[in-house]
Order: structure tokens, then C-alpha cells, then sequence
């Protein structure tokens, strides 16, 4: 059986072989991906139920413990997007909160009711609706640059002051791992490729 | 030979990979708004571009954090947070910010005018390295808000009253600013316009040859 698809790069119409949809399939002339397979959803379902307890306990407890001389300070994921506000800097607490913290709230939850639905042989406008949703969405996450950013932040605060590591710090890279597999494993066109679900 | 969406007269859906019929609007299968092409492409990356390149100057020029040690302020730029890098013998990370935070808005924002100069002035045989530049400005565009995270970071950590304290710089608003510019000027550009004028000049090989 054959798919017949265009290259988003380039236009080029592609016929895709259904054993060919087994393997990263490149296209002919930009050789931009045209298709990757991704892991079935029951598979990546713990996963993302992981992602999702790791996130809210990297939520609830500090990153670091900062102490210089006798005060002492301690970072917390949330905390750090608030002070933004709390120097008038709407704009960027606006962005770093939602790259950080609500943009991946969001694509998780929108995952979880796509994969659930799918696996109920249902496509409901509710899961379409979540399923754009996240593709417009999964540009913007920026969670993985946060987390080198903690990284950038432990060099120049250990050189100032007595640096301790919290467990939101294990927590939060734990999270952003099995985030990442998450959207590594997820091929948002299994939803139809999927034999099993009817459209 | 190569044949395109548009000469066999279909619509690519970019969430769900279904090619429509050109006549539909809407994907038959995922309900995505479809375009054979993004519309305004190329007036919306002008834009962008040109917004980002505005601010992007402000945001290396004024302070990215302000610091006030026993009651006395001074502020540090993005070039200055680098060279306290390097001044430390941290290279490493220096390196990273100065690629983050400069190399790359500066890089995007150079990658995005060549490739609409090469639109706008029609020249061909550009398409393939437009390609592999735009792949990588798509790849690479989020990982300047490492420095606005940092200075987060700093921000909320460093709040020791007179003794020491750390506030938000007004770079960050240009930084900021200049980052999501670029990024939907990116978002907004359509690679397939750099193909097909490639598609055409085949055309007019094929007309001459005929």
C-alpha cells in the first residue's frame, strides 16, 4: 500500500511504501524528514505520566540553596519567572513563563488526552483540536534551554557563594529526560498510521 | 523529474503530512487551516527581521543585570557577563553564552535576509544551502533565552538587601523581544518559495528546449 505525501521543505511529491514506514524516510531532493516512525503509544504512555509527576515535584521544591556570609537564599522553578514581574518586566515574565513552565504543562496534557483517545479508537474533535494545538505549540517549549541555564547559573554562583544542591535540581533534569523521549517516541502522524484506529 | 504540490494542484497539511486537494481549505482529515504556501510569507519574515534587528542592537548595548553591592549599582551587559566568563577561566560556558547570546541571534537574523534577498531578487541555485541554513536557524533559534533564564536565575537568588542584590537589566525586555522576533520571523518564512523558483527556472529550460 502506498502514502502519498509532499516534502514540507520543498514540495516535492513522495510515495511512501507502508514497509518503508518502518524507517526515517528523507526526502529525494532537499533530503529534509518527511517521516520518522515513532514507538507505539502504549509504550510512551508511562513515560509521560512520569514526565508529568517529575514536573510538578521539580514545581514544589527548590533547585538550590545559595548561602553567602549568614543569608541564605533558595531557587525555585517558579520563582525565578515571578521575579520578572516583580522588576516590571511583564513582557519577559510573560515569555520565560510560558516557555518554561506553562507551554510544557500544556503540550503534556494535550499528549496525554491525543494518546488516551487514540487508544480508545476515537477521533473525537475534542482530540483533533488537541492534536493542532500541540503542533502549533511544540515550537515554543524552551524547557531544555532552562535547564542549561540552571547549569550556566551554578558556574558563576559557586565562585560567590556556598552552593548546595536540592532535589527539584534532580527532580527537573529527570523530568526534562524523559520529556524529551517522550517527544522523541511521539510521531504525531501514528495517530492514523496506527492499524488499529479507525479514522 | 521532479513534480511539486503545486504543479499536481495539492495541499500538504503541515500537522497531520495529508495531501489534500488544492480546492480544500480545511485538511480533510485533522481540521488544520491548509495553504499550498504560508500566506504573506515573505512581507511577515521582512517584518519580523527587520523588528528583531531593531532591538537586537539595545539588547547588547544596555545592561542585562543591574548589581548593587553595599548600596552601590552598576550594571553588566551581555559582552560583559561573557568576558567574566573567560576572566575566571570558565571558557567553556563563556564560550556557550557568546554563542547563544551573540553568535546566534546575529547568525539567524544573517541567515533570514540572505534568504529573502535571494526571494526577492529571484536568484537561483540557492535552494539547497537555503535549506540546510534554515534547518539550522529553526534548530537553534529558542537557545538564545538562555541568557533572559539566567539572569532569572541570578535574579532570584541573589536578593540580599543592602548587602547584595541583583535586579533585571532593560536589555532583557530588547533581549527578549529580539529573541521572539526572530523566532516567528523563522516560523513565518516558507523554505518551498526558495524551491520553487528552482521549479520554474526547469520550466523555462524545458519551454526553450521545446
Amino acid at each position: 500500500m502506498k502514502h502519498a505525501t509532499a516534502c514540507a521543505h520543498c514540495g516535492l511529491i513522495m510515495e511512501l511504501l507502508e514497509e518503508d514506514m518502518a524507517y526515517e524516510c528523507r526526502c529525494a531532493r532537499c533530503h529534509s524528514l518527511i517521516y520518522r516512525p515513532g514507538k507505539a503509544f502504549g509504550f510512551i504512555l508511562p513515560i509521560l505520566f512520569t514526565t508529568i509527576i517529575f514536573f510538578a515535584l521539580s514545581l514544589s521544591v527548590p533547585l538550590l540553596d545559595i548561602r553567602i556570609g549568614d543569608f541564605d537564599s533558595k531557587i525555585m522553578l517558579l520563582k525565578t519567572m515571578i521575579q520578572f514581574f516583580k522588576d516590571g518586566y511583564v513582557l519577559v515574565g510573560i515569555v520565560a513563563l510560558l516557555g518554561g513552565i506553562v507551554i510544557p504543562l500544556l503540550l503534556m496534557g494535550l499528549l496525554l488526552v491525543v494518546m488516551l483517545s487514540v487508544g480508545h479508537k476515537r477521533h473525537s474533535s475534542v482530540t483533533l483540536f488537541c492534536f493542532r494545538f500541540y503542533q502549533q505549540l511544540r515550537e515554543w517549549g524552551m524547557v531544555e534551554v532552562y535547564l542549561a541555564s540552571v547549569l550556566v547559573t551554578i558556574i558563576k554562583l559557586k565562585n560567590i557563594s556556598i552552593l548546595s544542591y536540592e532535589s527539584g535540581l534532580i527532580f527537573f533534569a529527570v523530568y526534562l529526560i524523559s520529556f524529551y523521549v517522550v517527544c522523541i517516541w511521539f510521531n504525531p502522524q501514528d495517530i492514523w498510521n496506527q492499524n488499529n484506529v479507525s479514522d | 523529474m521532479y513534480l511539486t504540490d503545486i504543479e499536481t494542484s495539492h495541499t500538504l497539511c503541515h500537522n497531520c503530512a495529508l495531501l489534500n486537494p488544492h480546492h480544500e481549505e480545511v485538511c480533510l482529515r485533522c481540521g488544520s487551516e491548509i495553504y499550498q504556501r504560508k500566506p504573506y510569507s515573505l512581507a511577515k519574515t521582512w517584518v519580523f527581521s527587520l523588528s528583531a534587528l531593531f532591538f537586537i542592537i539595545p539588547a547588547n548595548l544596555l545592561p542585562m543585570m543591574l548589581t548593587t553591592k553595599f548600596s552601590v549599582s552598576s550594571g553588566s551587559t551581555i559582552i560583559d557577563g561573557i568576558l567574566y566568563f573567560f576572566q575566571e577561566g570558565e571558557y567553556g560556558i563563556g564560550a556557550v553564552i557568546l554563542i547563544a547570546s551573540v553568535f546566534i541571534p546575529f547568525f539567524k537574523l544573517l541567515v533570514l535576509f540572505y534568504l529573502l534577498i535571494v526571494i526577492q531578487l529571484k536568484m537561483r541555485g540557492h535552494a539547497k544551502i537555503g535549506t540546510k541554513l534554515f534547518h539550522i536557524i529553526h534548530f537553534i533559534g529558542k537557545w538564545s533565552m538562555i541568557d533572559i533564564f539566567v539572569v532569572g536565575l541570578m535574579v532570584a537568588a541573589i536578593q540580599f538587601g543592602g548587602l547584595l542584590k541583583i535586579d533585571t537589566g532593560p536589555a532583557a525586555l530588547a533581549f527578549t523581544i529580539a529573541v521572539v522576533m526572530t523566532m516567528i520571523a523563522t516560523l513565518s518564512f516558507d523554505v518551498r518559495l526558495l524551491w520553487d523558483m528552482e521549479n520554474s527556472e526547469f520550466d523555462l529550460k524545458d519551454e526553450k528546449e521545446n
